[in-house]
């Protein structure tokens, strides 16, 4: 019996839990932030998926070139006579030089991909523009409203309209003074992406210009069967620092961006 | 039923699950390997640049072991030239 009752409260607790989630899912936030929430959450998604268009196949063949020059430096460190390794050596200078040359064929696609993602990102901001020039409509409304009070003949009812009206338009402001801190927000993380993408394809362009300078490498060493002449590539170092410090900025800034959604009033007027 | 046709009852379920294991282990294996990463979140390019400085150094590591190894093959030669 006691047992029984034990489940009887269980089961009720969950019940009740569960009751007071569904109303908690059904209160109606403001179209002001509901709008707010989206944009916020597509820019977020948008830069993100920015920063891993086409990332994963490039990703995947450095690190095979990143193997090939350990297994390289191995063969260099263990080797009696340099002459014997060159054959196994020239070798690996092909798998990278492949792997850079595919890395160069990539290049028009994620290209493409990056300025699909640069479009979304200026339709969102497009969209949140387009919010504020509701926002202003209607706060335009309310002041015109608030001029034709002065037609009403009863004091109090005019007095109780005014005060209304008022505080609409001191929330109305208040309301466009937010979104316009998220636009400002929206465009620094536009203008980071922008940079971003300029990078990314000078990364891109000496990942691919890399494929020729081993390439040529390759060439002598195989002519020549001599490894003087062994790689020697045009440095990253610039915009890998970019790169690097460029996704700490956006994904600070996308955290703003959320936290900015938090400071619009959360229910219909 | 017989004693007989439990046990091979029993043998073919075993089979069975042997075969599941060998499956899950083979999509395990699929996943964790290179081209297949399922379980990890994609790579940003901020990753690939981490990569590439990697890749910087390496190469540097790789001229500096060349040109020693060159260097003291320079040395052994130049004592039989006359």
């Amino acid at each position: 019996m006691r047992a029984l009752r034990r489940y009887v409260v269980v089961g009720l607790v969950i019940f009740v839990a569960f009751f007071l989630g569904t109303l908690a899912g059904d209160i109606p936030i403001s179209h002001s932030k509901e709008d707010m929430k989206f944009v916020a959450e597509r820019v977020g998604f948008t830069a993100q998926s920015f920063y891993t268009a086409g990332s994963n196949q490039v990703y995947y063949q450095i690190e095979r070139n990143l193997k090939a020059l350990d297994e390289i430096i191995n063969m260099i460190e263990k080797a009696e006579n340099l002459d014997a390794i060159i054959d196994p050596m020239v070798d690996k200078l092909e798998e990278i030089t492949v792997s850079y040359e595919h890395i160069s064929d990539l290049r028009p696609q994620i290209e493409e991909e990056l300025r699909g993602k640069i479009e979304e990102l200026q339709e969102l901001l497009k969209k949140s523009k387009d919010q504020i020039r509701i926002l202003e409509d209607e706060k335009l409304e309310l002041e015109e409203e608030l001029k034709e009070l002065s037609l009403e003949q009863d004091e109090e009812i005019r007095n109780i309209r005014r005060r209304s009206l008022e505080m609409q338009v001191e929330f109305k402001a208040k309301e466009i003074q937010i979104w316009k801190e998220f636009i400002s927000l929206e465009d620094k993380i536009y203008e980071t992406i922008k940079n971003a993408d300029r990078t990314i394809k000078k990364f891109l362009l000496v990942l691919s210009e890399n494929a020729k300078v081993y390439r040529g490498a390759l060439e002598v060493v195989r002519l020549q069967r001599d490894i003087k002449s062994l790689v020697n590539f045009m440095s990253l170092q610039q915009f890998s620092d970019e790169l690097i410090s460029t996704w700490q900025d956006l994904q600070y800034l996308i955290e703003l961006l959320t936290q900015e959604v938090n400071k619009l009033p959360a229910f219909r007027e | 039923m017989e004693k007989g046709e439990t046990r091979r009852g029993f043998r073919k379920i075993g089979w069975w699950i042997i075969l599941l294991v060998m499956v899950i282990v083979f999509f395990l294996i699929l996943g964790g390997s290179k081209r297949w990463e399922w379980f990890s979140p994609p790579r940003t390019w901020s990753d690939i640049a981490i990569l590439v400085q990697e890749v910087e150094e390496k190469t540097q590591k790789l001229n500096q072991i060349l040109q020693e190894a060159l260097q003291s093959v320079r040395e052994k030669e130049s004592p039989s030239e006359p």
